[in-house]
C-alpha cells in the first residue's frame, strides 16, 4: 500500500460558544479549538495525540477529517488541500474516521451499518465488508442486530468504519475508551497490524500508558496547541524529564547499594513491613547494562530485588514539565479564556 | 463527479434511510393510526346517512376527500413529527453523525437523502391508506373521485409531507438534546395544528380586525392571508381550489401555488444550509 502522507500547515480553529446579549441573542463568542497546528505525519507510522481534557484532541481530529471547516492554515494530503479557510467541509476518500464512542443505535445490522456508509463512498462491494469484519474480529456478529452489541464490539464496528475504502490515513478518537484491558490489547494488536499494512494512523488517547506501548511519535497538545513532538523518550528528554525505576524487596532497603552507583533515591512510605520499595531517578544515558549490574551487586549485598520496574511519566507530568504549571493544576484548568495566547487575538477575548 | 453519479448515489440513500425508517418501530405505530384517521374519516365521511355538526355536508367524492383532509392534518404530519423530529440529533449525540459526515460525499446530498427519507416513509403509507381511502369513498358513495381530483388531493398531501419532513429535520439540526428534539418537532408541530388560529387573532388584534365575529369578511381575508405563512393552510387552499365555486375565501389561486412552491423550497433551503455547516 503505498501511504500518503498528512500535512498540516497552521491549521486553526476555534468553536463558537453561545453568548447571548440583550438585542442579539443569537450573539456568539469564539471558544476553545486549536491554534497554529503544523505538523506531518510520517507515511505508515502510529502517532499518538495526547493532551488534558479540552487540550484540542478532538478538534484536531475532527478538522482533519473534514467536519470542522479550519479557520486558518490547512490541511494537506500530498499535494491536495483536503482542509482550509473557505472550503466546504467535507470527508476525504483517504482518510477514515473513528469518532470517540458511537453507540450505533437502530435495529439494523453492522453489515446493513457498513453497506450504507460503503453507498456514501459510491462503493458497495460485499466482498470487502466481509474482509473488514474479519480484520476487526466482528465475523460472527455482522449480522446481529446493532442493540445487541457489546460497546468493545461497537468500537470495532466503529473501526471497520473507519477502514471503509482502505483509506491511506486513519484517525481514530480515544479507540481505547470503555474497552476493558483484554479488549485493549487485542485493539492495540490490530492497530499495530494496521500500520503494518502502510496505514498512517492517529490516534488520540489520555491513557498515556496504554498509548505508549503502541505509538511510534507522540504529539503534545495544550490549550489548543502543539508543545511537543516526537518520539516518547525524545519528548520526555527534550522536556527535561529523567527515567525513573522502582525497586521493591525483603528486608532492610540496601540504599548505600543505589548510593555507590551514584543514584538518587526516594523511599516509598506505603510499603508492608518487612519489605523494602525504592524509586530511583537513573541518570541521562544510563543503559539497560548498567540497570543489569545494579541489580547483581544487589544480589550480592544480600538483598535481591523482587520487583525491578521502569516508570513511565504520566500525562500530568509531561503537560507539567511543558507548561511550568504543577501537575495538579495542568489537570484541572479547563478555562476557555486560556487556550489561545491572548496576543495572537488581540482584545478579542475581552 | 457527474451528475447521473450523484443523483444515483442519492436515490440508493434515499431507498436505504427509507427502508430504516419504513421498518423501524415508530413507523409501525403510524400505520394504525393513519388507517384510523385516513380511511375511517373516508368511510366515515361518505356514509349517506352521516350528519355532521355546523351543517357541513359532502356531497360528491373530493368534497368527502377535502374533509378528510383536516383528518391528514392531524395524523400524517404527526407521522413525520414521529420518523423526523429526531432525523438529525440522535445521529449527532450516538455519534453516527460524525461517521457519515467524515465520508466523501458532499453534504448538500446526504442532506437530500435525509430528507427523502424522512418523507418517503410516510409518503408511502399516507398515499396507499388515500388510495384505500378512495375505495372506501366508492363503497359508500358507488362513485369514484374524478382522477384530477385524486391526483391533486395525492399531489398536495405529498407537499405537505415534504413541508413537514424539511421543517422538522430543521428542526432536529438546532436540537442539543433529545428533550429538545422532542420541544422543536412537537412545538413546530402544534404551532401550525394547533395555535395558528391564534396567531390569526394575534395579528387581527395587532391590525385593528374585528376578532370577535369570524364570518367578518375582513377577518376570513386576513386570514387568508396569514394561512399562507402555514403549511396546513397553503394545503387546505390548494384543495379548496379545486371546490365547486373555487376558493370561497377570495384569494387568487395563483397566490396560494406560489406559496407552495415558497414552502417547498425556503424550509428546504435552510435545512441543507443549516446541514453544510453542522458539526
Amino acid at each position: 500500500m503505498a501511504g500518503r502522507r498528512l500535512e498540516l500547515v497552521g491549521l486553526g480553529y476555534r468553536h463558537r460558544l453561545h453568548d447571548p446579549q440583550r438585542f442579539k441573542p443569537w450573539n456568539t463568542r469564539p471558544g476553545a479549538g486549536i491554534h497554529d497546528i503544523t505538523f506531518s505525519l510520517p507515511t505508515g507510522s502510529i502517532i499518538g495525540l495526547i493532551g488534558a481534557n479540552g487540550a484540542g484532541k478532538t478538534t484536531l481530529m475532527r478538522v482533519i477529517c473534514g467536519l470542522y471547516e479550519p479557520e486558518s492554515g490547512e490541511a494537506r494530503l500530498d499535494s491536495e488541500t483536503i482542509a482550509a479557510a473557505g472550503m466546504k467541509p467535507q470527508g476525504h476518500a483517504h482518510v477514515g474516521f473513528m469518532p470517540e464512542q458511537v453507540s450505533w443505535p437502530g435495529p439494523g445490522t453492522p453489515r446493513q451499518v457498513l453497506k450504507s456508509l460503503s453507498t456514501m463512498r459510491g462503493d458497495e462491494s460485499e466482498h470487502d465488508l466481509d474482509s473488514l469484519f474479519k480484520l476487526v474480529g466482528l465475523s460472527s456478529r455482522s449480522d446481529s442486530p446493532l442493540d445487541s452489541l457489546s460497546q468493545g464490539m461497537r468500537q470495532r464496528l466503529s473501526l471497520a468504519a473507519a477502514l471503509l475504502g482502505n483509506p491511506d490515513i486513519l484517525v481514530l478518537d480515544e479507540p481505547l475508551n470503555a474497552l476493558d484491558p483484554v479488549a485493549q490489547i487485542a485493539f492495540q494488536g490490530l492497530i499495530r497490524q494496521l500500520a503494518q499494512r502502510g496505514h498512517t494512523i492517529l490516534v488520540s488517547s489520555h491513557m498515556l500508558a496504554e498509548l505508549d506501548r503502541f505509538v511510534d511519535r507522540i504529539l503534545v497538545l495544550h490549550r489548543g496547541q502543539v508543545i511537543g513532538e516526537g518520539e516518547m523518550a525524545e519528548v520526555q528528554s527534550a522536556l527535561g524529564l529523567v527515567d525513573s525505576m522502582r525497586f521493591s524487596g525483603l528486608g532492610e532497603a540496601p540504599i548505600e547499594t543505589f548510593i555507590s552507583a551514584g543514584l538518587a533515591v526516594e523511599t516509598s512510605r506505603d510499603c508492608e513491613v518487612g519489605h523494602w520499595s525504592l524509586t530511583v531517578d537513573l541518570p541521562r544515558g544510563f543503559s539497560q547494562l548498567q540497570v543489569t549490574e545494579l541489580i547483581s551487586s544487589l544480589a550480592k549485598s544480600g538483598n535481591p530485588p523482587y520487583l525491578a520496574e521502569k516508570l513511565n511519566h504520566n500525562l500530568a507530568e509531561i503537560l507539567a514539565a511543558a507548561t511550568g504549571l504543577s501537575p495538579s493544576d495542568v489537570g484541572l484548568e479547563v478555562d476557555d479564556h486560556l487556550v489561545i495566547p491572548l496576543a495572537k487575538f488581540g482584545g478579542e477575548e475581552e | 463527479m457527474s451528475l447521473s453519479t450523484r443523483l444515483s448515489r442519492i436515490i440508493r440513500l434515499v431507498d436505504i434511510y427509507g427502508s430504516q425508517h419504513l421498518k423501524s418501530s415508530r413507523s409501525l405505530m403510524l400505520w394504525p393510526i393513519l388507517l384510523l384517521f385516513i380511511v375511517g374519516s373516508c368511510w366515515g365521511l361518505a356514509d349517506p346517512e352521516i350528519s355532521l355538526p355546523g351543517e357541513i355536508q359532502a356531497d360528491t367524492p373530493f368534497e368527502v376527500l377535502f374533509i378528510a383532509s383536516g383528518f391528514i392534518l392531524l395524523s400524517a404530519t404527526l407521522g413525520v413529527v414521529l420518523i423526523g423530529f429526531d432525523g438529525i440529533s440522535r445521529k449527532r449525540l450516538s455519534g453516527v453523525l460524525s461517521v457519515e459526515l467524515s465520508q466523501p460525499i458532499p453534504r448538500s446530498d446526504l442532506g437530500i437523502s435525509m430528507l427523502l427519507g424522512v418523507w418517503g416513509s410516510v409518503l408511502i403509507p399516507t398515499t396507499l391508506l388515500s388510495l384505500v381511502g378512495m375505495v372506501a369513498i366508492h363503497e359508500q358513495m358507488g362513485e369514484w373521485p374524478e382522477l384530477g381530483d385524486a391526483i391533486l388531493f395525492l399531489v398536495a398531501t405529498g407537499m405537505l409531507l415534504f413541508w413537514y419532513a424539511s421543517i422538522q429535520l430543521l428542526a432536529s439540526s438546532w436540537a442539543k438534546d433529545m428533550g429538545g428534539a422532542i420541544a422543536w418537532g412537537i412545538g413546530t408541530w402544534m404551532m401550525f395544528t394547533m395555535v395558528w388560529v391564534l396567531v390569526t387573532v394575534l395579528v387581527a388584534g395587532i391590525l385593528g380586525v374585528e376578532v370577535g365575529d369570524t364570518s367578518d369578511s375582513q377577518y376570513q381575508q386576513l386570514s387568508v392571508w396569514v394561512d399562507l405563512f402555514s403549511p396546513n393552510g397553503v394545503y387546505q387552499m390548494l384543495l379548496e381550489s379545486n371546490l365547486d365555486g373555487g376558493l370561497s375565501r377570495r384569494i387568487d389561486s395563483l397566490f396560494v401555488w406560489i406559496a407552495a412552491l415558497l414552502w417547498s423550497i425556503i424550509p428546504t433551503w435552510l435545512f441543507l444550509r443549516r446541514f453544510e455547516r453542522i458539526q
